[in-house]
């Protein structure tokens, strides 16, 4: 018996990883996403619309 | 603005929106486009440009079509809210899922007599499919009336315009914060883009006053880096410093959180060990984050389990892992990542599976008293911070909250209270237990106190890594032994008992409303607590119950009831 480590990814990046967020691996299922192409296209656009509104002149 | 964290950092929630919310509130093909629509009609527009702010709140189930939020003309006070969960039935261009509401559309919504026919118009109250403003009570209705909630009959509620986003109940109910950061970041952006869109309409014709927005966020999370680094609060700090040239600025407000007596944080030297007590029967995964300072070493650690197995965790560089018992089964997983600013820190996430599974095959690890030590570490050792994991009222069963454990540890003083900050004593921490959200450099941050004896900081009420309970301290609980105060609750008579740092803070983004549009300039953290006069036990700047539309609760029914002070009629219906 005895725990034992299985290494999964290594990056060795040496940059920073503010954007990784660890526990939504186990929130969110691996593969492919629920959500088709067209209607992923479209909550982005929306989404950069309003960041648009807010953030532009 | 090159750093200014994006929503593709939260792709993974954007791209499995349909898990999250309501299938009604995805915007399909044949939705019609919405018409435009003015944010405020005439008669609910303030009635001195020069003398306005902007109140914005962001939570969830907030009830918009609620009496503390119309006019005496029965007009809508909010100019606009974005309600995530709603039946996607018309289109706009820059909403992404849920429906926008402006003020003259919640006032063709409500029906006299019938307080819930605007929920029920906007999906929102449909069994089945989303019940969030079927329920008596809800977070959002107190920390909205809280912050910009005045009597219809009160014509000064005219001069804070109100701006909302009700955020889904999966956000909320997953308390880690992994899921809600894609909605809170959509939901900033939401409020500057109507903001500025607002004020030029408010401004239209009468000249150019630029209204201060006021932004209370009463969330919180546990984990994250405590620099101020981490992706909500740079976001927050961002925005705060930028000038729009609508807008006389715009101030956040976030409560520091409830979780100083909870054993969620603790400071280990090279060789030192501590319990992690993992619950049984948790149906959500539980996580811990071991934070070296910065530019030191790779922490190496070791991880136990209740049954005396050990691993040395052999992550020297960023990447993960998982950790497998003898019979080649995965109980959890590592994650080594370099975060924390410019610095750079060392962050080791621990992840231990649930330890009540979802299914027979579902992985999951067991319950007990579980025990890291750190083998090695910089000189500076590392802190540890166990992410959120706890169920809001009113949520059906989450996650249960696993603690750290110290033998050396007190929950209580010797007298009995509850302890404050820390003594140096434990390797479990006291102080540095504010939300990861407040961590930035621009928020007001607010504590909860005691209304008697006046000053008193409630024990639950989280620090700042100083040990202060917050730039400002807000009344939350009548006493020691009466916690809570009384706040409106969806439906318009009803009314709620609770407590937190979450009523704290709405109520200063009322006072600083109140002095903003009265002309006065807050800059900083710095001239907010120079203009309260008032000090908590610990020398915090304590702001004095402001009079409410309804009674709360926080002093003897006397002194409520006295000459001056609002009647404790029910508020009308409608």
């Amino acid at each position: 018996m005895g725990l034992t480590f299985s290494r999964e990814t290594e990056t060795e990046s040496p940059g920073f990883d503010d954007e990784a967020w660890p526990l939504l691996h186990e929130l969110i299922p691996d593969g492919p996403t629920i959500m088709g192409k067209t209607g992923q296209k479209e909550i982005e656009d929306a989404l950069e619309a309003l960041n648009k509104a807010a953030f532009g002149p | 603005m090159s750093d200014r964290p994006t929503l593709q950092d939260f792709a993974p929630v954007r791209d499995n929106l349909p898990m999250l919310v309501p299938p009604a509130a995805l915007v399909g093909p044949d939705v019609p486009p919405a018409g435009g629509t003015a944010f405020l009609h005439a008669k609910a527009r303030p009635s001195n440009t020069a003398k306005t702010a902007i109140i914005a709140v962001i939570d969830h189930a907030i009830p918009f079509a609620h009496p503390l939020f119309t006019t005496s003309s029965g007009h809508s006070r909010f100019a606009s809210i974005w309600l995530m969960e709603a039946a996607a039935t018309e289109r706009r261009v820059d909403i992404a899922f849920g429906r926008e509401l402006r003020g003259p559309d919640i006032h063709a919504m409500r029906a006299e007599g019938d307080p819930g026919a605007a929920y029920r118009a906007c999906g929102l109250a449909s069994p089945g499919r989303c019940m969030s403003m079927a329920h008596a009570d809800s977070h959002g209705a107190a920390v909205a009336a809280l912050a910009g909630g005045f009597l219809p009959s009160d014509d000064a509620g005219r001069q804070f315009p109100l701006l909302g986003v009700s955020l889904p109940r999966s956000a909320m109910a997953e308390t880690s914060g992994s899921l809600a950061a894609f909605f809170i970041q959509s939901a900033l952006v939401f409020i500057i883009a109507r903001a500025r869109a607002l004020a030029r309409e408010i401004s239209a014709g009468s000249g150019k006053h630029k209204p201060a927005l006021v932004v209370n966020l009463s969330l919180g999370v546990t984990a994250g880096p405590q620099d101020g680094s981490g992706p909500l609060a740079r976001l927050l700090d961002d925005i705060g410093k930028m000038a729009f040239p609508e807008l006389g600025g715009v101030h956040f407000v976030l409560p520091t959180g409830n979780h100083r007596q909870d054993c969620l944080r603790a400071h280990l030297k090279s060789g030192d060990r501590i319990g992690w007590n993992i619950p049984p029967a948790d149906p959500t995964p539980n996580a811990i984050e071991i934070w070296s300072a910065p530019s030191e070493p790779v922490p190496l650690l070791k991880i136990e389990t209740p049954s005396g197995e050990q691993l040395e965790v052999p992550l020297t560089t960023s990447g993960a892992g998982s950790i497998v018992e003898g019979n080649r089964r995965s109980i959890g997983r590592v994650v080594l990542q370099r975060r924390g600013g410019d610095a750079g820190r060392i962050c080791q996430t621990v992840i231990l599976h649930p330890t009540l599974p979802a299914g027979p095959d579902a992985p999951w690890s067991p319950p007990g008293l579980w025990c890291l030590r750190l083998e090695s570490a910089g000189k500076s050792g590392c802190d540890l911070v166990i992410h959120r994991d706890d169920r809001l009222p009113g949520f059906r069963t989450q996650g249960r909250q696993s603690r750290l454990v110290d033998p050396t540890y007190a929950r209580r003083t010797d007298d009995g209270r509850w302890p404050g900050k820390d003594d140096g004593s434990s390797m479990i921490r006291r102080d540095g237990t504010v939300s990861a959200y407040a961590r930035g450099t621009r928020p007001i941050r607010v504590g909860a106190g005691l209304a008697r004896p006046a000053g008193r900081i409630s024990p639950y009420s989280g620090l700042l890594p100083d040990g202060l309970a917050g730039d400002v301290v807000a009344p939350a609980d009548a006493s020691p032994s009466r916690t809570g105060m009384i706040v409106p609750s969806i439906t318009p008579a009803g009314r709620q008992r609770l407590s937190g740092t979450s009523l704290a803070a709405p109520q200063v983004a009322r006072w600083l409303a109140g002095r903003l549009s009265a002309g006065d300039a807050v800059p900083d953290r710095g001239a907010l607590r120079d203009m309260i006069k008032g000090r908590a036990e610990d020398g915090t700047p304590l702001l004095p119950l402001d009079r409410l539309p309804w009674q709360p609760g926080l002093s003897p029914r006397a002194e409520e009831d006295a000459p001056g002070t609002p009647p404790s009629a029910p508020l009308p219906s409608e």
